[in-house]
């Protein structure tokens, strides 16, 4: 009897589920499965046995609704001896459809000088900021103007914060804050001379570099500054978030690119990258590859997980924009061109995927527009929007950036986002550390370990005075009895280093040219 | 009291017995050891048979009491076990107990002695007249019961005895009771989740027979419907009926025969069909080429047959396009192309056999006319192909106009775009024999050559080396490329042999320089290790200079030397020295910097040192603009800086050794006195070696090795309970919970509630189950093997 119930079970469930392509499945492993057949422990062997079948399910979970994604993307093709790169823009927007084709347009604002510009993470608005002081909000799809505003001052970066009615301008002297509409909400006083702006969504943190070569942190959720990172190595005006891991990269004049995380006062890694000074960076969407340019007429292409470089390009002239979209396409600006490479990183690629051209113009600030197939470019005569087919990543997940958000969806964002935050010193290189157990593997460094936690321990210990009988153990008598005590430690601490200074100089009599003699004579006199 | 009453008792046995000698001996002594029996009731029994036994021997004594000699004997002996008796009593504390037993023999002192089974009474002695009359049935009856039942009960055990038992049992009992809770209880615990109530409840679904059943037509709508269907002759309300009234008729009016023909007729059908399938399906399976030719070949006759009637009168376009398929199917297929191993082999024979000749002359033949028609449309082709070099050209004009980017040779994203890259192919074509592909490839040929003369051939051949070297990842090794170079130089042969000799004698000078290089810098080295930082590292900034143009000239030279490979294998040699030499310039310089680092960060740089190839004619200016570029940054001392940082970094991180000598203790101190070596190195511990750095083989990189005491604290400090080891414990937390990384579904099933209630249920309290037992595991799979079973039973 029982043996057939088990028989139909099974039956039962080969008919109701699906078999999960095992390469679709791969994706979604997180890491090697615990051996637990020959533990000792039963219940500890139920429950990962439990666990394992819990992720098990989940990464097929996950692979089923792979089916959702019912986007694809694709890219240009050419056909016999055409070439890619050698379509028009105006080519490509007369082919596709007339909502495609709305998304190629140029902004012509030749008063207000070059141009730096931000999507918004779901990459339905742009902020451009002209070096002049001009600065604009617009539902770029809808071509709807939200604010337009001229600060009187020079504007040096702009960068959106976690939602679209914040954005961050980094001005002559110091970082504003404005709304949606345009009012000035804060004035960062300590954020001085800044070049660049970067805002980390996840942990509400605006970093910002500048003039003096500081890596500033200013939480926006709490108002509070972070934390303040010496560069030590001048002026910088290039830097890049991984969006991996939260961290960021400074590139800077001797060729090296510095990476930083909060909790750190020196850099997590400094790679020599070029000869030159650093011109751009970009990081592509997984953290896998980073790209720089430098001005010895380079580009490079590196892991970031190993360090390593992969490729070497050579640019005619310097790169002065790096930009990487979400689906890897890799776009160069340099002086009036923009070239767009596909899979660079892998492969050395010999002819470009596009390119572009802005007459007399040069190009200063450049962002693939998230879940968009399309390339924003700032530049000196205002902004262009250019259709790169194949740049962004067709399926969104809303409850990361969703580009059709409505106000009430934008707000529960808010909040949710803010209850999510992350804590800033939880960046580090690898995201998954937090995993491990601190455990001290080495002798030595568990011994510095060990002595760190008692000096710790002894000094958090509290002075906790015993308790008395008759009467003599009120809360006045213990208070009394607790200073006296802290007293007392006062004395002894300052008479260890009153007895250490003392060594001191006996170690300096000593060491005397003159030896000890001479004193004695002194101290007798 | 009892020791008291003893006494008194042997006083009385002692005192009367001179009385009794003297009265009648025998009756005395019956009485006495009468009185002894009573006296020692529960005597071990030894004692008590000898008492009994004396007993005997004094009432035979009775009988003929003449015998006095015999009877002064038994007395003594009588007056000793008396005697012993009370000896023996004073030591035994005994209880005296009133004898209750009935007896036959009724003595004067309503004593009584039971002697054996016999004497004892009976229950028959007192009612055996009963069983002689036949009335008092039923007291007869109560009476045997009792007799049959009769057994005498044990002693009681003591009361804490008692209690304890029946504590034991009571444990037991209720142990057997709670038991069959724990199956359940372990159930629950086990448990992921619990979700109460336990049997949630389930309305009954309603089955289709019984909506069928009450369903009562309301609606208008419905009962018409109800009303059509109940009088139709289709619908089956009939119970016990498997047709309905229509189909019942039907069968009525239905002749058999005419069934049975018709069924027949089927049949056959299917029969026949069946035996077609059958063939079909053998034919298929036929292996024989020759068949399948015969057959194609027939096929192909017919279909031409009616190809030719065909085409007169309507389908010439269908016709053409097949044609134009066939073109297209030969030109893939090449199969008339003598491709084929059939082919090969009449090839190889062809030189003397005529027939093998004409057979493969056929096969070509076949092609061309099967292609035939590729030639005219090769032809418009021709025709185009002009028109469609000027439309490049246009296009470059295009380009031109946004900033020589695409055209301009410096680029080298570019250099492949302009039709330069078919270059190689042509030559390579060349050798090839076949007349169309010439053809198709001339237009581009042509259009190239009027740009370029025969020289360029050469020329782009070198341009397109040189744009590999600055595409090729760096970690190449130089050998690898020099011989990468050799091999695609091979097809090209150029002037440069003449230049050959000129080359050695640069080798062979700078090989000189580098020796004597190599000899300064050590020295260099040694000094500057004594002189200071500063000072080293200027110097090292010279030589590292000097050492890097040397490094280009012995590049330059490289790339000759391998042209040279052609002409000789005594070159090789050369190269091999020379790539020594490159090496040892690098060491040299590894070393002058620290001994730990063992790639030099230069090597980033050396592409660009490879660019520096001086190429004769138009293409030195494309490389003079690289070359300015890096002059630009030649006085950035960027790497050595790096270098420098990272060594101090390194230095900084190892453990240093602790000095621990007192200056003044066992020996003299003060000015001028220098505190010995000897005691200094025995007093210094010495620091553990330092850990590998984890930017140990990248020498462009400085890792931070320390660690982010913020960040530590928010990881677990120690393994938490279960888990034994730490990457258990890890493994299992690899997972994440959220709904930013999980499926719905997924997150609801990770974050459910280890017990769940449901509000407004009742929850009733949970009942025992039956207990499962499980096998264990191996008799199992002993069942596995044995017979089918399910290895699970269940004890009720």
């Amino acid at each position: 009897m029982a043996a057939e119930a088990k028989g139909e079970k099974e039956i039962k469930k080969v008919k109701d589920e699906e078999p999960v392509d095992k390469a679709i499945l791969q994706k979604y492993h997180r890491g090697s499965q615990n051996r637990f057949k020959n533990l000792k422990d039963k219940k500890l062997r139920g429950k990962l046995r439990s666990y394992e079948s819990q992720y098990e399910q989940a990464a097929v979970q996950a692979a089923k609704s792979e089916l959702l994604l019912t986007e694809e993307p694709g890219y240009l093709e050419a056909e016999g001896l055409e070439k890619t790169f050698k379509f028009k823009q105006r080519n490509i927007a007369d082919v596709v459809d007339v909502a495609s084709a709305k998304k190629y347009f140029d902004l012509k604002l030749d008063t207000f000088g070059p141009y730096r510009i931000n999507y918004t993470r779901n990459g339905r608005f742009l902020l451009i900021g002209g070096k002049k002081g001009h600065l604009a909000t617009i539902d770029w799809q809808n071509k709807k103007l939200g604010c337009e505003v001229h600060v009187q001052e020079t504007v040096r970066d702009v960068r959106w914060l976690h939602i679209e009615t914040m954005f961050a301008v980094a001005q002559k002297k110091c970082v504003y804050i404005y709304d949606n509409t345009g009012i000035e909400l804060h004035c960062l006083k300590n954020h001085r001379q800044v070049n660049r702006l970067e805002f980390l969504p996840y942990h509400f943190l605006l970093a910002s570099v500048g003039d003096y070569g500081i890596l500033k942190y200013q939480d926006t959720s709490t108002g509070k500054p972070v934390c303040e990172l010496f560069s030590k190595l001048g002026k910088c005006d290039c830097m890049t978030q991984n969006p991996y891991n939260a961290v960021i990269h400074l590139g800077h004049y001797n060729g090296t690119v510095t990476m930083w995380a909060p909790s750190m006062k020196d850099p997590l890694v400094k790679m020599l990258c070029h000869r030159g000074p650093v011109q751009a960076i970009a990081i592509d969407n997984k953290g896998y590859y980073m790209a720089t340019s430098g001005l010895d007429g380079q580009m490079k292409i590196w892991d970031v997980r190993t360090y390593k470089q992969l490729q070497a390009y050579y640019t005619p002239t310097p790169a002065s924009c790096l930009a990487i979209s979400q689906r890897g396409l890799l776009a160069v600006g340099h002086g009036p061109h923009i070239q767009i490479w596909r899979d660079p990183f892998t492969q050395k690629q010999k002819s470009p995927y596009m390119s572009h051209l802005f007459p007399s113009c040069t190009v200063h600030g450049m962002q693939f527009s998230p879940f968009e197939d399309v390339l924003g470019v700032g530049h000196s005569q205002g902004f262009g929007s250019l259709l790169i087919p194949g740049a962004g990543e067709p399926n969104f997940d809303a409850l990361e950036a969703n580009p059709y958000q409505t106000k009430k969806q934008r707000q529960e964002f808010e909040v949710k986002a803010l209850l999510e935050k992350i804590q800033p010193e939880l960046i580090t290189l690898n995201p998954m550390d937090i995993v491990h157990v601190n455990h001290p593997s080495k002798k030595g460094t568990r011994k510095d370990g060990q002595n760190d936690d008692d000096e710790e321990s002894n000094s958090k210990e509290k002075f906790e005075p015993k308790h008395k009988t008759k009467g003599r153990s009120s809360s006045k008598k213990q208070h009394l009895r607790k200073k006296g005590h802290e007293q007392q430690e006062k004395k002894v601490s300052e008479i260890q280093s009153n007895c250490e200074a003392a060594m001191e100089d006996v170690d300096s009599l000593l060491s005397h040219p003159l030896g000890l003699g001479y004193f004695q004579d002194l101290i007798q006199v | 009291m009892a020791s008291i009453q003893d006494e008194h008792v042997v006083e009385v046995s002692q005192n009367p017995l001179p009385v009794a000698r003297s009265r009648g001996r025998g009756l005395h002594a019956k009485m006495a050891a009468e009185i002894a029996l009573k006296i020692a009731p529960v005597r071990d029994k030894k004692e008590r048979d000898q008492v009994l036994d004396l007993e005997t021997e004094l009432n035979a004594s009775d009988e003929d009491v003449g015998n006095d000699s015999g009877d002064e004997e038994k007395h003594e002996q009588l007056l000793k076990a008396i005697k012993s008796l009370s000896s023996s009593g004073k030591k035994k504390h005994k209880t005296s107990q009133q004898r209750s037993e009935p007896n036959k023999t009724v003595s004067e002192f309503h004593l009584s002695v039971v002697k054996d089974s016999k004497q004892q009474v009976d229950l028959n002695d007192l009612i055996g007249s009963l069983n002689k009359s036949n009335e008092y049935g039923n007291l007869k009856k109560k009476l045997d019961s009792m007799q049959r039942n009769s057994g005498t009960l044990d002693v009681p055990l003591p009361k804490p005895e008692a209690q304890k038992i029946q504590r034991t049992i009571a444990y037991g009992e209720t142990k057997k009771d709670i038991d069959k809770w724990a199956p359940t209880v372990k159930k629950n615990r086990e448990a992921e989740h619990l979700s109460f109530p336990l049997k949630p409840f389930e309305p009954t679904k309603p089955t289709l027979r019984g909506l069928a059943v009450n369903f009562k037509p309301r609606t208008p709508l419905e009962q018409e419907v109800a009303a059509v269907l109940r009088g139709s002759a289709h619908v089956l309300e009939r119970s016990n009926k498997e047709l309905t009234e229509e189909e019942e008729k039907a069968l009525l009016t239905m002749d058999l025969e005419e069934a049975k023909e018709r069924r027949h007729e089927l049949q056959k059908l299917r029969a026949l069909q069946s035996y077609y399938e059958i063939k079909c399906h053998r034919m298929k399976k036929i292996k024989s080429k020759k068949y399948h030719r015969v057959k194609r070949k027939a096929e192909k006759r017919a279909a031409g047959k009616m190809a030719g009637e065909d085409l007169q009168n309507e389908d010439a376009e269908e016709a053409l396009e097949k044609a134009e398929r066939m073109r297209a199917l030969e030109r893939v297929s090449l199969k008339h192309r003598n491709t084929s191993k059939w082919a090969k082999h009449l090839i190889a024979k062809a030189g003397k056999n005529a027939d093998a000749k004409k057979l493969i002359q056929d096969q070509l033949r076949i092609s061309r006319t099967l292609t035939e028609k590729a030639v005219e449309s090769e032809s418009d082709e021709e025709m185009e192909a002009p028109a469609h070099a000027g439309g490049v050209e246009d296009d470059e004009d295009k380009s031109d106009m946004y900033g020589n980017l695409l055209t301009s040779e410096d680029n080298p994203w570019k250099l492949h775009t302009n039709g330069t890259r078919h270059l190689p192919e042509t030559s390579s074509s060349l050798e090839n024999d076949s007349s169309t592909k010439l053809h198709r490839l001339q237009p581009i040929r042509t259009e190239e050559a009027k740009e370029n003369s025969d020289e360029d051939l050469e020329h782009t051949a070198a341009v397109e080396e040189e744009s590999d070297d600055e595409f090729e990842l760096q970690p190449v090794s130089l050998a690898e490329k020099t011989t990468k170079k050799s091999k695609k130089l091979q097809g090209t042969k150029t002037k440069r042999k003449s230049d050959v000799e000129e080359v050695e004698v640069t080798v062979k000078k700078s090989k000189k320089s580098e020796k004597s290089n190599k000899t300064d810098s050590k020295k260099t080295a040694k000094e500057g290790k004594k002189a200071g930082k500063k000072k080293l590292a200027s110097k090292s900034k010279d030589k590292v200079e000097s050492l890097h143009v040397t490094g280009d000239t012995i590049e330059t030279e490289n790339t000759d030397s391998a042209n040279m490979d052609i002409s000789g294998s005594s070159d090789n040699k050369i190269n091999r020295k020379e790539h020594n030499v490159e090496r040892e310039a690098s060491n040299e310089t590894v070393i002058s910097k620290s001994k730990d680092i063992c790639v030099d960060p230069k090597k980033i740089f050396r592409i660009e040192d490879h660019g520096n190839e001086v190429q004769d004619g138009e293409s030195y200016s494309i490389q003079q603009k690289r070359i300015d570029i890096q002059q630009a940054f030649a006085n950035d001392d960027v790497a050595e800086e790096f270098v420098q940082e990272k060594s101090e970094i390194e230095d900084a991180s190892k453990p240093k050794d602790l000095d621990l000598s007192l200056p003044g203790w066992g020996a003299w101190a003060g000015a001028g006195i220098k505190p010995s070596e000897k005691k200094k190195k025995q007093f210094t511990k010495k620091a553990d070696p330092a850990p590998l750095r984890k930017d140990k083989d990248l020498s462009h990189v400085i890792i931070n090795e320390e660690k982010s005491k913020l960040f530590t604290k928010n990881q677990v400090s120690s393994v938490p309970y279960p888990y034994g080891n730490p990457v258990l414990f890890e493994r299992s937390m690899r997972n994440p919970v959220g709904k930013h990384w999980n499926t719905g579904t997924t997150v609801d099933q990770l974050t459910k509630p280890r017990v769940s209630t449901l509000i407004g249920t009742i929850i009733e309290p949970i009942k025992a189950t039956k207990q499962i037992k499980r096998y264990k595991p191996e008799n199992r799979k002993r069942n596995k093997k044995g017979k089918e079973s399910s290895g699970i039973t269940i004890h009720s």
